[in-house]
């Protein structure tokens, strides 16, 4: 009991990115796009338990609504839209899956070498900057609030452009002549 | 973090005006059948100058340093950046004309999505932090991504919309993925603030920094179209609408460069060493292949494509010297290439009877006697992309060069040097054609867009101008550099 107590967040750490890292494998393998897509989900869903695990719990609800909400929806109308029976007879992966697979494992290899010593031993990795405004504990939502739309105005409405110009864009190419 | 004081919104007026212009447009264009082709033009192009009026007085009364909480500079640099883009947009706009009149598509909304990608650019080119330079880039690119599929009922572009647009989302997450590595390193993602954490940072990291800063410039490489990831280039610009494609040709790549330049001057000279070789190395290949691969076309807008790529590298060679004569070759050499690559496809534009015919070097032959003016304004921009005096295309090559030898890339140099001798043979392809072929088709070809031609004109003129008095335009881009640390 005690050892839960004392290395209950590590443990759920390592739980819920085995799940992520996992259901992410699920995703890119899995042949029908239904499980796909709940392997999806279950990957959004994981990340968020690290946000929470990281004290982020604005970004952890957030993750829940937008990704697990809103893209889930998003992607299971296009599944169901699209024909899946003639989706099973088409290939796969392309002829070269093995070079992008050898590609990928280089690339996480050298992503781990390049984080290991970085942030295992950074015990500046967890800054109180997660919950504290201006010295105050105030909570996760108005740090980010306060950073979001005091520091990073200028690009948060640049954002609100793009959302807008790509909902134009997804109408004037969708649009029949 | 103190609150952004209101003033420093009002530095955004040019930008806030065009974007409010653009949107208006394309409010109009909901409005019974919407403004007509002609009248969105001169609707967008006064925009566009006024825009172009208001950068200037903004400037003029700019306080030193950054703004809007370290996100946006008001520099002589972002100036110079900005009125070249508004240019290159600007000319776009004319080249559009016709094509939009033609095709049949509401001219406002085409106009609308130009003048957010224009936006976007003058955004890039004030930007001073990473996040706000990545959005900017993205605003322009998914503009851009729709305007390469405008012609919805021809696979080509079909076809050139969906490739830009995944290997552009592609090479936007692979940027990204580099400056959450810098940010992860650095602390921040300020330019000025990442450079100053770097030399520190690189002791105790020097993996992630290695990884960031290269992933970061891959991206950077993608936009600009530089060999080995130029593969998205001649589709998109074969297949795109052939105003649009001037517009990725001239406007999108300056704005690219752009961003290129200060994000390794301003953010990445301690790491100097490393990406100079990294970038003389892609400088090298992107123009022995760009010219080799354009030796070989049969399609003058994919030719112009890889002579575009080719383009990338001789500017990447004033980059990579890393000094204020590198720069200022940089900043001269883009306007000169803006107005030379737009007045080409202005031409291949003219020449376009309808969508995709006319762009074969044989659409060319006889040139000469049909239409003696165009023949000849093309023939003015084959030499000036080649680098023959007098045009800007020569001294623009001349200050790369020069800048190169100077920093002690001499072979870099050489190599410029050599396959600019190179790609006089693929230019004059479409000279000898104009000039020395006859084709079946003798009817004197009036010159009936007007507003296409004059166009044209300007941009014959200004080539000329450029090769005869660089004068003042060089004194303005050395004034424009950044500061060098």
């Amino acid at each position: 009991m005690e050892f839960l107590t004392v290395h209950g967040a590590d443990l759920m750490f390592f739980v819920f990115g085995a799940l992520a890292l996992a259901a992410a494998v699920g995703v890119v393998t899995l042949r029908n796009p239904m499980y796909c897509a709940v392997a999806l989900l279950v990957s959004f869903l994981s990340i968020a338990v690290l946000f929470l695990l990281r004290g982020a719990e604005f970004l952890a609800v957030v993750q829940v609504f937008v990704y697990g909400g809103g893209i889930m929806v998003l992607f299971l109308f296009v599944i169901m839209l699209i024909n899946q029976h003639q989706l099973r007879e088409t290939r796969k992966y392309g002829p070269h899956w093995w070079l992008g697979l050898v590609a990928a494992l280089v690339l996480g290899l050298v992503f781990v070498r390049a984080f290991y010593p970085a942030v295992f031993s950074d015990p500046a990795s967890s800054p109180p900057a997660f919950t504290h405004v201006e010295g105050l504990a105030l909570g996760n939502s108005q740090a980010v609030a306060w950073v979001l739309y005091r520091q990073y105005l200028l690009p948060f409405e640049i954002v609100s452009v793009f959302l807008l110009v790509a909902m134009v864009g997804a109408v004037l190419l969708g649009r029949r002549q | 973090m103190p609150q952004i004081p209101l003033r420093d919104f009002l530095y955004l007026l040019p930008e806030i005006f065009l974007l409010t212009a653009g949107l208006l447009l394309l409010l109009s264009s909901s409005v019974g059948r919407g403004l007509g082709s002609r009248a969105a033009t001169l609707f967008s192009l006064a925009t566009l100058a006024a825009t172009a009026v208001m950068v200037v007085w903004v400037a003029q009364d700019a306080p030193p340093g950054l703004l809007l909480a370290g996100m946006y500079v008001l520099d002589d640099y972002a100036l110079y950046w900005k009125l070249l883009l508004l240019l290159a947009t600007g000319l776009t706009v004319v080249l559009s004309c016709r094509f939009v009149e033609e095709s049949g598509y509401r001219a406002g909304e085409f106009f609308s999505l130009l003048l957010t990608a224009a936006t976007g650019m003058l955004l890039m080119a004030g930007g001073a932090n990473l996040l706000s330079i990545w959005l900017s880039l993205e605003l322009m690119a998914l503009s851009s991504y729709v305007l390469a599929g405008y012609f919805k009922h021809e696979t080509r572009s079909n076809e050139a919309a969906l490739k830009y647009f995944i290997l552009g989302a592609l090479s936007s997450g692979v940027m990204l993925y580099g400056m959450s590595l810098l940010y992860g390193a650095a602390g921040s993602l300020g330019l000025a603030e990442i450079a100053a954490a770097l030399p520190a940072a690189a002791r105790t990291m020097p993996l992630v920094i290695g990884l960031g800063w290269l992933m970061l410039a891959i991206g950077l490489f993608f936009k600009v179209a530089a060999v080995p990831f130029h593969v998205w280039t001649p589709d998109v610009y074969v297949g795109a609408p052939t105003p649009v494609t001037a517009f990725l040709a001239a406007g999108s790549k300056a704005a690219s460069f752009a961003i290129l330049v200060r994000i390794f001057y301003t953010a990445l000279p301690g790491l100097a060493l490393d990406w100079q070789i990294i970038t003389a190395a892609v400088a090298a290949v992107t123009m022995i292949w760009g010219n080799l691969a354009a030796l070989t076309q049969t399609n003058v807008k994919r030719m112009l494509a890889y002579s575009s790529i080719a383009h990338a590298g001789y500017v990447l060679m004033g980059v990579l010297a890393m000094s204020d004569d590198g720069q200022w070759a940089v900043l001269f050499y883009l306007l000169a290439y803006v107005l030379i690559t737009l007045g080409a496809f202005g031409t291949v534009i003219l020449l376009e009877r309808r969508e995709y015919a006319g762009e074969t070097y044989e659409d060319y032959a006889g040139l000469a006697r049909r239409a003696p003016l165009l023949a000849a304004m093309m023939l003015l921009f084959m030499l000036a992309l080649t680098g023959i005096p007098p045009t800007g295309g020569f001294f623009g090559k001349i200050y790369l060069f020069a800048a190169a030898v100077e920093a002690g890339w001499t072979w870099v140099a050489v190599i410029g040097v050599l396959t600019s001798a190179l790609s006089l043979y693929y230019y004059l392809g479409i000279v000898v054609q104009m000039y020395l072929k006859d084709s079946d088709d003798v009817t004197p070809r009036p010159l009936e867009a007007r507003g296409l031609v004059a166009a044209i004109g300007f941009c014959a003129l200004a080539t000329l101008l450029l090769g005869l008095v660089p004068g003042p335009l060089v004194e303005l881009a050395k004034a424009s550099v950044l500061p060098l640390p």
